[in-house]
């Protein structure tokens, strides 16, 4: 877990009207990607249109926030307000729902974590960060399934 | 028509510049044009790529030197054609000026890139509230290059582990490029490590930054310009200056995948069809080219770009470098100038200045003979490239 201090600088996401439901799922410790309801395709990040069908009739769908591991690092000198404490590592990783579908977090609450995560089962969960607002983040799965 | 590049500059380059920039820009401008036996009056066309150094300031002559600060020093003619691109590289820009020059919109071209490193540490990411796309990177303490940019390596080191893991290799091997690198760099005045060899031991010993990325395997911030001068081929013959014909170029380094970031995949896809592109348009085949100047603003790119031009097989670039067949006199000779790793980031501009260099023969003291060919590339894969094949013969491109 990311350590949340009062002093807590960690930019936040200016949230648009294009990324709310995004966020706004997150608050609620959901995660919801945008998805074309014409070619039942996933995109992310969100756009106004679909990036595969160039279709305009999008909406927002749960998903199980359960993935893989396909490329990491571990920030040891760090260029962001916030995360002057290192290391910290950054995932990207392969939602299950689709193909090269993905979403980047932090690996957290792993006994290891500058460890290179990549093939690692993860899952999505939910922890504050400056003014409890909520980020999705993803943690090792049990058994790696 | 042919198009050809009959002048290239360098400005000082170093960490902290005394002149600002507008001045290091004119200088490297006025070295191509006195390179190329030609006065400012001369030029008819001006290109540029004014990216501000990450989160530096946007003033002109101290941040970015756009075309309009140029053509302001040229008040008593007019000029007939400019290009600034946004987005991109300054390849992209060249290759435009190539476009320009061909299709006779522009007769003579003056193309430069500047860079400036303000103080305080490069590409730092200081803001509150992280804008557009950046929001699902700047949370989780990533950045990039696009809106807003700052903490690109962490991002940039991402699909650098995913080809590790891929083909089982690991960081280390890298080694034996960057330290011949530094080796060659050391030979280069113009180079920031000119004279600073890297050794074994400074090679292992180097800080991680974002793993598997280490201090070594980005370029340094520096201050400092690069020109050239791209002429139509009438000219370039009336010139006394050897002209690098461009024989073959493409552009399209475009990341066509909606994500957060981009995968190992999106940039040796990319890489492959930028440079099978130019050749295809050259007419030039791999196996006629023994030299080439491969853009590597991060060490990774290196293998990325061989195993593009297949060379070798995908995943087996360390054993090419191993083998020392990057070197002069074996299968392709890589950055014999140092590249960005030893010259400093200049965006691209060092592959396109040392490219030309190698096909007039005058890359480095006592090169036997020009190069027929070299092949140049500028920029990751997936956030504006540009390729070019040069060649020291003018031949008819087949460039559309």
């Amino acid at each position: 877990m990311i350590e949340q201090e009062t002093s807590d600088r960690r930019p936040l996401p200016a949230v648009t009207a294009l990324t709310a439901p995004y966020w706004d799922a997150v608050q609620q410790r959901r995660l919801a990607i945008q998805h074309c309801r014409h070619c039942d395709r996933f995109q992310h990040p969100p756009a106004p249109t679909c990036s595969t069908c160039r279709g305009t009739d999008l909406d927002w769908q749960q998903v199980s926030g359960l993935g893989r591991v396909v490329q990491s690092t571990t920030v040891w000198m760090a260029r962001i307000k916030g995360f002057e404490s290192t290391p910290y590592q950054c995932v990207a990783v392969e939602l299950d729902e689709q193909p090269s579908l993905l979403v980047l977090g932090n690996y957290v609450n792993s006994s290891d974590f500058t460890e290179c995560s990549i093939g690692r089962r993860v899952e999505v969960v939910f922890e504050p960060s400056r003014n409890g607002f909520l980020l999705p983040q993803f943690q090792p799965t049990k058994d790696n399934r | 028509m042919s198009v050809g590049i009959v002048g290239a500059g360098w400005s000082l380059i170093s960490r902290r510049a005394d002149s600002c920039l507008a001045e290091l820009v004119l200088s490297a401008c006025g070295a191509a044009l006195t390179d190329a036996g030609l006065e400012w009056s001369d030029v008819d066309g001006l290109a540029t790529y004014p990216s501000t150094a990450g989160a530096g300031g946007s003033v002109e002559g101290i941040d970015t030197v756009g075309v309009e600060y140029i053509a302001q020093t040229l008040p008593t003619h007019q000029l007939s054609w400019y290009a600034s691109l946004e987005r991109g590289t300054i390849g992209h820009v060249l290759a435009a000026a190539v476009n320009a020059v061909e299709a006779g919109t522009s007769r003579i071209a003056l193309v430069w890139k500047g860079m400036h490193s303000p103080s305080g540490s490069y590409g730092e990411f200081q803001i509150d509230e992280a804008p557009g796309e950046s929001q699902f990177r700047a949370p989780f303490g990533m950045g990039g290059p696009y809106n807003a940019g700052g903490g690109a390596v962490a991002e940039f080191a991402m699909p650098y582990s995913q080809y590790l893991t891929r083909y089982g290799r690991d960081r280390l091997e890298m080694g034996p490029y960057a330290i011949h690198n530094r080796g060659n760099a050391a030979s280069n005045p113009h180079a920031i490590f000119f004279r600073k060899p890297l050794s074994e031991d400074d090679w292992t010993a180097s800080r991680l930054v974002s793993d598997p990325l280490s201090v070594l395997d980005c370029d340094m911030a520096v201050d400092g310009a690069g020109a050239v001068v791209v002429v139509a081929g009438d000219i370039a013959r009336r010139l006394s200056a050897r002209p690098a014909w461009v024989v073959g170029h493409s552009n399209v380094g475009i990341h066509r995948r909606r994500a957060p970031t981009m995968l190992w995949d999106d940039l040796a896809e990319n890489a492959s069809h930028l440079v099978d592109l130019a050749l295809a348009r050259s007419g030039v085949g791999m196996s006629d080219i023994r030299s080439a100047a491969l853009y590597d603003g991060f060490s990774y790119f290196v293998p990325m770009w061989l195993e593009a031009t297949n060379v070798c097989g995908p995943g087996e670039a360390f054993d090419f470098i191993a083998d020392a067949q990057t070197t002069v006199g074996n299968r392709l000779a890589v950055n014999v100038f140092g590249g960005n790793l030893g010259m400093g980031r200049l965006h691209g501009m060092p592959q396109i200045i040392e490219a030309i260099r190698q096909v007039q023969g005058s890359a480095w003291d006592g090169q036997p003979a020009a190069e027929p060919f070299c092949l140049a590339t500028v920029g990751s894969a997936t956030h504006g490239a540009a390729t070019f094949v040069l060649s020291n013969e003018a031949r008819s491109s087949r460039i559309g």
